[in-house]
């Protein structure tokens, strides 16, 4: 059908209609992102990148309601596209008691917004060959070797512990669907095992690994998805494979490259002050001030002796931006390279079978279905009009107990950053999911 | 010498420019992809262009001119306005027959018809105005908006004495339910007790919404929610939702957010005492197609002279067939036309996308010949064909479209860019429906080259 000519015009023309095609092509394929080579806070106009200003009034009023509704006390969120901050701005207050006013540089707690990140180092270290998806957990953890499976109560009510088909794998772990568990979910004595022996309460995390290896497995690996302590134990891995302490390894691998300047698993001091606090509502839907929520008590003030790769965290929304922008760069940012691409596309891509895609497994409004999976360490909506959402395909996220959010579109390439500090309690609003409605919305002209 | 100079330029050219020749060549015979960027089309142009220069066939057109005049002719239709587009630009706008066989009134452009069920598709529209506005999301329970709802029982069967058996709902039916007729509604007309009580309490006859809420919220739901499809008053309902969210009238909301700013001059839930002489009279059909005047359809508005005091939001507009084309080519232009913006793209394709479980598209649920099967679901207010293929359709890959009970009908081709509205008003005929998908079948062979 294409009859190549000879003469030098029209191999010209040919070549040029070659070099015009790809064209048609850049809506099909993620077009190849220059790197951003430095990044630049300034607000820049929302229709410069294909935001509608006026339609961005409606996530506004959102976030501002919530506030005027006395149902959150106050909210951070960023807006980027292209790497191109689009909308950051402060509602409400940080402290109400002392009417302190939220500020862009307000530290919060990231709580399983940290999950991510501890993602990020299991793949820094897979970068360097040091564990495949296919390897069994006990290869690095072999206190593992011998767990059972939880097949229900006998007569007596006692479990009945079957061996598992497989020894449960690293990528079951990193995508909570080996069969371990939180123990809040649920009342089986696997959970109520959780609860007594407390495994999250531990003085280091060898201690959290030893209790672990008493508790069996919730399911078989690979046959249900439960969100779980996992992250919590990549985070011993992380300490057992790079021989530093995973704060030490996220400082030095993560946050310090990234100028993640406030982020840590502790708030030194001299910091407290911008320290959120946190609220919860209580029976009637008011906010009060609260301590952490779930079931470790959390001192804040100093590094932790069992860091939590699970919940550890605090950050600014800035620093959680330049995180999120890292990976919707395809894993640098300012010239610094975290991982490569293709590292950062396995890590996003979902990773649970389709047959657990049903919508009864869940945690909060996070609902795995059709279209919406989990990653390593991440949601994936792979489908997003299948899975009721107006986000591109590919777009990963999670978010924490605390109420912040995050996201990252890599097809729209948008990222959103959302930190508020509730924890839950009647009348929390669904900021997450409202503001991708009101976002996507705004988005009228994605080809900018 | 010929494949020596081959073997020269593929020298030149490098592998990936090949490939990508290549597969352009493969590609302009398929559907367009996702979304193109759209240029905005600044001012809508009536003006038909030569159906050639969008890739239609002058000659092939005239068999979708002979399916509707031969109706005509054989006096099973009295009058119609169609108007095909592609790329934005009018293809064709044509009238046919009559608007009225007693005083031999032709049909005209400018005839306002009964929209019945293709008001559902601008309430769709509607509903995903608020959700932009972050006012509901698809998974909330349909309760959180309408309380009265909260305590809706399923029918799960009938006892020997003919009551209904009711259980409790699995789950709370959604707004995605709601949406996509999955909740458990339904119109009443199935031979239940349920189905019985629809009529019995009057529902789609209420005085005003509020009253039509509080007569469902006594009536069991036809199935639990998710398991099943059936054709139902949900976007009645969703109307209620939209006035009560937006604190405007149902009307009033259509107006300012649809109407007005797409510029549908005789769109509206009536028809004013200064448009009368242009509202088309509605014929019925007997079951061998013969055709007298009659009153409008059971339950929606009986005579459209004045705002209705119900506003179904589930049948009770009327409009031309150029404001209608309006709203469809808005949707073709991923929620803009004319410079203005009513929905956002994503909300446009979040709308259009299938919403009804895999599951469920069996071919044993539907209504008249629009069967949920493999490749033919249903969207939020809309079907939509993602699977042409396989629904045994010759549309492009996620064509969307609806009709009403006095035969209009519309639909949307994103992939070839086509917009495609007929108008015209014919109740309970057996052949509605058939010349529905029958004009889906010309259109398409009309369209020699879609690369155009």
């Amino acid at each position: 059908m294409l009859r190549f000519a000879t003469t030098k015009p029209i191999l010209i023309a040919v070549f040029a209609l070659a070099l015009a095609v790809p064209a048609t092509f850049a809506q099909q394929a993620p077009a190849p992102k220059a790197p951003n080579h430095s990044l630049d806070m300034t607000v820049v106009k929302p229709e410069s990148v294909g935001f509608s200003t006026e339609r961005l009034k409606n996530l506004h009023a959102i976030m501002q309601q919530a506030v005027d509704n006395k149902q959150i006390a106050g909210i951070v969120t960023l807006l980027a596209r292209h790497g191109k901050v689009v909308d950051y701005r402060t509602y409400g207050q940080r402290d109400i008691a002392s009417n302190t006013p939220m500020t862009k540089d307000t530290i919060f707690r990231d709580f399983s917004m940290t999950k991510p990140v501890t993602g990020v180092a299991m793949m820094i270290l897979y970068e360097q060959g040091k564990w495949l998806p296919s390897d069994p957990i006990s290869k690095f953890i072999p206190e593992f070797a011998h767990l059972k499976v939880y097949n229900g109560v006998d007569a007596d009510g006692k479990m009945i512990l079957v061996d598992p088909d497989h020894a449960p794998t690293m990528r079951e772990l990193m995508s909570h669907t080996a069969g371990f568990t939180y123990g809040f979910f649920g009342d089986t004595p696997v959970d109520r095992m959780y609860r007594k022996i407390s495994p999250l309460a531990s003085s280091n995390l060898q201690e959290m690994i030893d209790k672990l290896a008493t508790i069996p497995l919730l399911y078989q690996p690979g046959k249900g998805w439960t969100y779980s302590v996992s992250m919590d134990i990549e985070g011993y891995i992380v300490e057992k494979l790079s021989g530093q302490s995973l704060p030490g390894f996220v400082r030095d691998r993560i946050t310090q490259p990234l100028h993640m300047r406030d982020a840590g698993f502790f708030v030194p001091a001299e910091k407290l002050a911008r320290f959120a606090t946190m609220y919860r509502g209580n029976e009637k839907g008011e906010l009060v001030a609260a301590t952490n929520p779930g079931t470790v008590e959390r001192d804040f003030t100093k590094q932790p002796t069992a860091p939590s790769g699970g919940g550890g965290m605090v950050s600014t929304a800035e620093d959680y931006y330049r995180f999120a922008q890292m990976m919707a760069n395809g894993g640098e940012l300012d010239g610094k390279r975290i991982l490569a691409p293709s590292t950062v596309r396995l890590m996003t891509s979902n990773h649970v079978p389709a047959e657990l895609l049903t919508g009864q497994y869940k945690i909060g409004s996070q609902v795995m279905r059709p279209g919406f999976g989990y990653g390593y360490n991440c949601a994936v909506v792979f489908d997003p009009p299948e899975a009721n959402l107006p986000e591109g395909k590919g777009t990963f996220f999670w978010d924490g107990a605390a109420g912040t959010w995050f996201w990252v579109d890599p097809t729209n390439d948008v990222v959103f950053i959302g930190m508020i500090q509730r924890s839950g309690g009647p009348g929390q609003p669904n900021l997450q999911y409202l503001s991708r409605s009101a976002v996507y919305g705004a988005l009228v002209d994605p080809s900018k | 010498m010929k494949s020596l100079h081959h073997v020269r330029i593929f020298r030149f050219l490098p592998v990936a420019v090949v490939f990508t020749l290549s597969l352009n060549a493969i590609h302009a015979q398929q559907a367009k992809p996702s979304a193109p960027p759209a240029a905005p089309h600044r001012s809508l142009d009536f003006t038909p262009v030569k159906p050639e220069s969008v890739g239609f066939s002058s000659e092939r057109l005239e068999k979708l001119h002979k399916l509707i005049q031969d109706q005509i002719d054989q006096k099973h239709l009295v009058g119609a306005v169609t108007i095909l587009a592609r790329h934005g630009k009018i293809v064709e706008y044509r009238t046919y027959g009559q608007r009225d066989l007693a005083t031999s009134t032709p049909m005209t452009k400018d005839t306002i018809f009964r929209d019945y069920s293709m008001t559902k598709p601008t309430t769709g529209v509607a509903m995903m105005i608020l959700y932009e506005q972050g006012k509901w999301l698809p998974n909330d329970p349909i309760s959180k908006y309408i309380p009265e709802f909260a305590h809706l029982k399923v029918q799960k069967g009938v006892d020997a004495d003919g009551k209904s058996i009711l259980v409790d709902p699995d789950h709370a039916p959604t707004m995605r339910e709601l949406l996509t007729h999955t909740a458990g509604f339904s119109y009443g007309n199935g031979k239940t007790p349920a189905d019985a009580m629809y009529h019995d309490l009057k529902v789609m006859q209420s005085a005003n919404l509020q009253e039509m809420i509080d007569k469902l919220a006594t009536i069991p739901l036809l199935y639990q929610p998710g398991k099943g499809w059936l054709y139902s008053n949900s976007m009645d309902i969703q109307g209620y939702i939209v006035e009560k969210l937006s604190g405007q009238s149902l009307p009033d909301f259509d107006r300012d957010h649809i109407y007005t700013p797409l510029g549908m001059r005789d769109a509206g839930f009536f028809v004013p005492a200064d448009k009368r002489k242009r509202f088309a009279t509605n014929y019925f059909s007997d079951p061998q197609g013969n055709l007298k005047p009659g009153p409008t359809a059971d339950g929606v508005p009986t005579d459209y002279i004045a705002p209705p005091t119900m506003a179904s939001g589930g049948g009770g507009m009327v409009s031309t067939a150029e404001d209608y084309y309006r709203f469809a080519q808005m949707l073709a232009n991923n929620g803009e036309l004319a410079g203005k913006r009513v929905l956002a793209p994503s909300t446009v394709k979040l709308m259009t996308s299938p919403h009804v479980a895999e599951s469920l598209l069996t071919g044993e649920f539907g209504i008249g010949m629009s069967i949920i099967r493999p490749g033919f679901s249903w969207g939020y207010d809309c079907a939509v064909v993602f699977d042409p293929a396989a629904a045994n359709m010759s549309d492009g890959r996620g064509t969307f479209f609806w009709d009403g009970a006095a035969g209009t009908w519309f639909f949307v081709d994103p992939a070839n860019d086509i917009v495609f509205v007929s108008m015209i008003q014919r109740m309970t005929s057996p052949d509605n429906h058939s010349l529905m998908y029958r004009s889906h079948a010309v259109i398409d062979q009309a369209l020699i080259d879609p690369s155009k």
